[in-house]
C-alpha cells in the first residue's frame, strides 16, 4: 500500500474534450506540493475531480488513491469519500456556512474528526486551530459568524476548519487568494508546517505568480490540462536605465490626504514625498491599505490633498486652478488597477482615445484623430479594429493595453500606474509589463508605479518607496533593497516575494485605525513599548537610503512588546 | 493577441445586449407579451359597456396609460432631484433624500387623493397628484444610482484623461444612468396604477363617459355587480403581475452590466 496521494492517468473531460489530460502525481505524507498553472489550465477541475466533486456534465477517468484507498476510478466518484481528505474551495466564504457561528462550524467538523461533542474541549480545540492559523484573540471570535470576519480572518477560519477533522489529505484551491502577499505567505507557511507536523499530504493549486511555492517542497506545472516541465523564464527588458541626470521634474513634499468623517477628518496619507528626474522611475510598494493608491492619485490631483506640495516642472499642481490642471494632464497620465472599469461600457475604445485627444491635444485636427488612435493602438500591440470595440468585448489583457493606449495618446511625460497588472495573470501579466517597460524606455517617460508585489517593484523602479499605513517607511535604490532592507515591513514583503521567511504575522492595519506610534507594532518582532508612543520618521541610513523605524539597527527577534 | 470574437455578446450594441438579457428572463418576456396582448385586444374588442369580460379589458389600457404618464412624470422629477442631490452633495443632498424618504412612508394613495382634491378631480389633476407621490419613494434609488456611478473608476479615468466635468456628465454619467434610473424608477409604474385605480374607485379621474379600471370597479361596487367587480380586479391583478415581471427583466439587464 502506498501512503499519501497517488494519482495515475487522471483525465477529466467534457463531451469529447479532455480538460485535464492523463495527469499522474504523488504527494507523500507530510509533503507539500504546489500545482501551478494559469487560469483555465485545469487546476481547479483536477482538485474537484480528486475530491469526487466534478462539475455537472464532466466525466473522470484514471485512478486516484489516498493511503491505498481509491478516491476516484472508473469514471464514477466514490459514493462516500469519507473524512480522509478535505477540499478547500477557491473562496474562503464558500468554505463556511454564513448563518452559523464559528463555534457551531468547528463543533460539527471536530465531531466528524472523532473529537467528541463536549462543548469546552471542542471550543478549546477550535481556538487552538485558529491560533495555529494565526488568528489573534481566537477564543473571543468563536461566537462570530463568517460575515463578521475580515478577509484575512475568513481565510484563517476556513483553513483551520478544514484541518479540524484531521484529514490525511488537504486539497487547497488558490488558498488565501486575494490577501496581501506577506499575509498570504505567512498563512501558507503555517498550513505547510501543520501538514509536515501531522503527516498530512497537502496539494495546493494556484496561479504561477500567487506565491504558493513559499510553502511547497515540490512544484508541478499544469498547462492546458497537462503536467509540463518548469517553463523557462522569458528574457525581460531592462526596466530602469542608469540614474538620469538633471534636476527633478516631479517633486513631492509632505503630501497628506484626509477625508471628512462627521466632525473630524480621517487621515489616509501623511508625510509622503520624493523627487524624480526626467525619465526616472519610482516604485511605490505596499500592501492594501498602505496608502500607495491614494498617493498615486493625489499626485495627479484625482483625490484632493489636504496638505503638502506636488511640483511638476516647477508648477505647483495643488494650487493651480482646474482649467490649468486639465491642460497639464496632457503631460501626466494614469493607469488604473481595473482597466475595464476605467472605460465607459457604452462607448468604443476609439471614442475614449479620441475624446482624450480632443481634450488634451487641440493641436491635432479632428480629421487626423482616427490616425492617431490607430497608431497608438498599434504601439501598445493592439489591432486597429479594437477602436470599434466596446470595453466589454475585450479580454482583460486587451483591456489593459487599451487603457495604456488611452494614457499614451496625448504623449505624456509622466505616467503614474496604480497596480496595472492586478487583473492580469500568467503570461498576460508578463507580456503587459514587458511592453510597458519597453514603451517607457523608448519614450523616456518618467514613471511612478504602485504595486504590492516586491518583485515587480524591484524590476520597475530605479528606486523603491515602501508605504505602510499611509506613511513612507523606507526609500532605497532598487539595487540596494534586496540585500540591505532595514525596515521589518520591507523585509517581510521581500520575503513573501522570494518565498522565504521571516514573515509578518497578523493582518495589515488600515491607516485610519492606527492611533499614534508605529502602525506595524502589532505585527513586528522588534517592537518595543516606545514604538506605541512615537511615530518614527524617515532617517538617512545610507546613500539614497532612508528608513522610518526606531530600531532598524536592532537584530531580528530582539523585540519587547511590553 | 487576438481580439475577442465579434460574435461575443459583449461586442453587440448595448441595447441589443440589454434586450438579450431581458428576454432571457422568461417571466419578463411573458409579462411584456401580456401587456402588449392587452393593448391589442382593447383595440380589437367592441366597446361593450356591460360585458364583464370586455369592459375591464377595454378600460385597462386607459388606466395603464394614465399610470404610465404619472409614473413617467414622477420618475423624471425623482431622477432630477436624485441627480441634483448627488451632484450638489452636502446639506442639499441630506435634506432632499431625507425629506423624500420620510414623506414616502405616508399612505401614498390617500395623499394622492388629497392631492387630487387640491389639483382638481379630473384626470390631469389626478395624474399630477399621483406623479408627486410616486416620485417620493423613487428619489432614494435615483440618488443611489447617481452616487454609485459618480464613484466609478470611469469618472476618475475621464478626469485623468482631461475630459471636462460637463462633458463627463453628459457623455458618460447620464447615458449610463438612464437605464439604471429607468430600472430604479420602474416600481413607480405599478404603484401609480394602484393609486390611479384606488382614486378611480372613489370617483376621481374619469374622463367623460370613458372609465378606468378603478371607475369600473367603483361603479360595479355601487351597482352591486360582483362579477364585473371581480373581473376588473382580476385584470388589475394580472396587469400588476405583468408589470412586476417586466421590472424583474429590467433589473436583470442592469444587474448583469454591473458584473465585473
Ligand atoms: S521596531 Fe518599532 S518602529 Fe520599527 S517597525 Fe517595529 S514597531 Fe515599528
Amino acid at each position: 500500500m502506498t501512503a499519501g496521494l497517488t494519482v495515475t492517468g487522471l483525465t477529466v473531460g467534457c463531451g469529447t474534450r479532455a480538460l485535464v489530460d492523463r495527469v499522474g502525481l504523488e504527494v507523500a505524507p507530510g509533503e507539500v506540493v504546489a500545482l501551478l498553472g494559469p487560469a483555465g489550465s485545469g487546476k481547479s477541475l483536477l482538485l474537484r475531480a480528486l475530491a469526487g466533486l466534478p462539475p455537472p456534465g464532466v466525466w473522470v477517468e484514471g485512478a486516484a488513491a489516498l493511503d491505498g484507498r481509491a478516491l476516484t476510478g472508473g469514471g464514477e466518484a466514490p459514493e462516500n469519500p469519507g473524512p480522509g481528505f478535505v477540499l478547500i474551495p477557491e473562496r474562503a466564504s464558500a468554505a463556511l456556512v454564513q448563518h452559523r457561528s464559528l463555534a457551531d462550524l468547528f463543533a460539527e467538523a471536530l465531531a466528524i474528526g472523532g473529537h467528541g461533542t463536549t462543548i469546552v474541549p471542542v471550543l478549546q480545540q477550535a481556538a487552538s486551530l485558529l491560533e495555529r492559523m494565526g488568528m489573534t484573540g481566537a477564543s473571543r471570535r468563536l461566537a462570530l459568524h463568517p460575515s463578521d470576519l475580515s478577509d484575512g480572518a475568513l481565510w484563517r477560519a476556513a483553513l483551520a476548519l478544514a484541518l479540524a477533522a484531521g484529514p490525511r489529505l488537504v486539497l487547497a484551491d488558490a488558498p488565501a487568494d486575494g490577501l496581501d502577499p506577506s499575509v498570504r505567505a505567512a498563512m501558507l507557511d503555517r498550513l505547510a508546517v501543520w501538514a509536515r507536523e501531522t503527516g498530512a499530504a497537502l496539494l495546493i493549486a494556484g496561479r504561477p505568480d500567487a506565491g504558493l511555492d513559499v510553502a511547497a517542497c515540490r512544484v508541478l506545472h499544469l498547462e492546458h490540462g497537462r503536467l509540463v516541465p518548469e517553463p523557462q523564464p522569458r528574457p525581460r527588458p531592462v526596466a530602469a536605465d542608469a540614474a538620469p541626470a538633471g534636476p527633478p521634474v516631479l517633486s513631492v513634499r509632505d503630501l497628506a490626504v484626509s477625508f471628512p468623517v462627521g466632525p473630524t477628518r480621517m487621515t489616509v496619507l501623511e508625510g509622503a514625498g520624493f523627487e524624480l528626474a526626467e525619465g526616472d522611475t519610482l516604485a511605490l510598494l505596499g500592501e492594501s491599505g498602505s496608502g500607495k493608491s491614494i498617493f498615486a492619485r493625489a499626485l495627479l490631483r484625482l483625490v484632493p490633498a489636504s496638505a503638502g506640495q506636488v511640483t511638476w516642472r516647477g508648477r505647483d499642481l495643488l494650487s493651480c486652478d482646474d482649467a490649468t490642471m486639465r491642460g497639464l494632464r496632457r503631460e501626466m497620465q494614469m493607469l488604473f488597477p481595473d482597466a475595464r472599469s476605467a472605460f465607459d461600457p457604452l462607448r468604443t475604445i476609439g471614442d475614449h482615445i479620441a475624446e482624450s485627444l480632443a481634450a488634451l491635444r487641440p493641436d491635432i485636427p479632428k480629421a487626423e484623430r482616427s490616425t492617431f488612435v490607430t497608431n497608438v493602438l498599434r504601439k501598445v500591440g493592439l489591432p486597429s479594429s479594437v477602436a470599434d470595440c466596446r470595453i466589454g468585448a475585450l479580454t482583460a489583457a486587451e483591456a489593459a493595453r487599451a487603457a495604456l493606449a488611452r494614457a499614451l495618446a496625448p504623449e505624456p511625460r509622466l505616467l503614474v500606474c496604480d497596480e496595472p497588472l492586478s487583473r492580469l495573470d500568467g503570461d498576460d501579466r508578463a507580456a503587459f509589463l514587458d511592453r510597458l517597460l519597453e514603451l517607457r524606455r523608448d519614450e523616456h517617460l518618467t514613471l511612478v508605479y504602485a504595486t504590492q508585489d516586491a518583485d515587480q517593484a524591484l524590476r520597475v523602479g530605479r528606486r523603491v518607496l515602501v508605504m505602510m499605513t499611509g506613511r513612507p517607511v523606507e526609500l532605497a535604490p532598487a539595487g540596494t533593497l534586496p540585500r540591505d532592507a532595514h525596515h521589518p515591513y520591507t523585509r517581510a514583503m521581500l520575503a513573501a516575494a522570494r518565498a522565504s521567511g521571516p514573515f509578518l504575522d497578523g493582518d495589515p492595519v488600515p491607516a485610519v485605525l492606527v492611533r499614534g506610534g508605529c502602525g506595524l507594532r502589532a505585527r513586528c518582532a522588534k517592537a518595543r513599548p516606545f514604538c506605541a508612543s512615537s511615530v518614527p520618521t524617515l532617517e538617512p541610513v545610507g546613500p539614497g537610503h532612508r528608513v522610518s523605524c526606531h530600531y532598524w539597527d536592532l537584530p531580528d527577534g530582539h523585540g519587547d512588546p511590553g | 493577441m487576438s481580439v475577442a470574437s465579434p460574435d461575443a455578446p459583449a461586442s453587440l450594441s448595448p441595447v441589443r445586449v440589454a434586450w438579450r438579457r431581458f428576454s432571457s428572463e422568461r417571466p419578463a418576456a411573458v409579462g411584456l407579451l401580456a401587456v402588449l396582448g392587452l393593448l391589442v385586444a382593447s383595440l380589437l374588442l367592441p366597446d361593450d359597456h356591460h360585458s364583464p369580460v370586455v369592459t375591464p379589458l377595454v378600460t385597462a389600457p386607459l388606466s395603464l396609460a394614465a399610470a404610465f404618464a404619472a409614473a413617467l412624470m414622477g420618475i423624471l422629477v425623482a431622477s432630477a432631484i436624485g441627480v441634483l442631490a448627488a451632484g450638489a452633495g452636502g446639506w442639499f443632498e441630506r435634506a432632499a433624500t431625507g425629506l423624500a424618504g420620510r414623506l414616502s412612508i405616508l399612505p401614498l394613495p390617500l395623499v394622492a387623493v388629497a392631492g387630487a382634491v387640491a389639483f382638481g378631480r379630473d384626470l390631469p389633476g389626478l395624474l399630477i397628484a399621483i406623479a408627486a407621490v410616486v416620485a417620493l419613494p423613487a428619489v432614494g434609488p435615483a440618488h443611489a444610482v447617481m452616487r454609485g456611478l459618480m464613484r466609478r473608476e470611469l469618472v476618475t479615468a475621464a478626469h485623468a484623461a482631461g475630459v471636462p466635468p460637463r462633458r463627463i456628465l453628459w457623455r458618460h454619467l447620464l447615458p449610463n444612468a438612464a437605464a439604471r434610473l429607468a430600472v430604479a424608477g420602474w416600481p413607480a409604474l405599478p404603484r401609480a396604477l394602484v393609486i390611479e385605480c384606488f382614486a378611480g374607485f372613489l370617483g376621481f379621474g374619469a374622463v367623460g363617459g370613458a372609465g378606468t379600471l378603478g371607475t369600473v370597479m367603483g361603479n360595479a361596487a355601487a351597482h352591486g355587480d360582483p362579477v364585473m367587480l371581480a373581473s376588473a380586479a382580476a385584470v388589475l391583478g394580472g396587469l400588476l403581475l405583468a408589470l412586476h415581471s417586466i421590472g424583474r427583466g429590467l433589473l436583470a439587464t442592469v444587474a448583469e452590466e454591473e458584473r465585473p
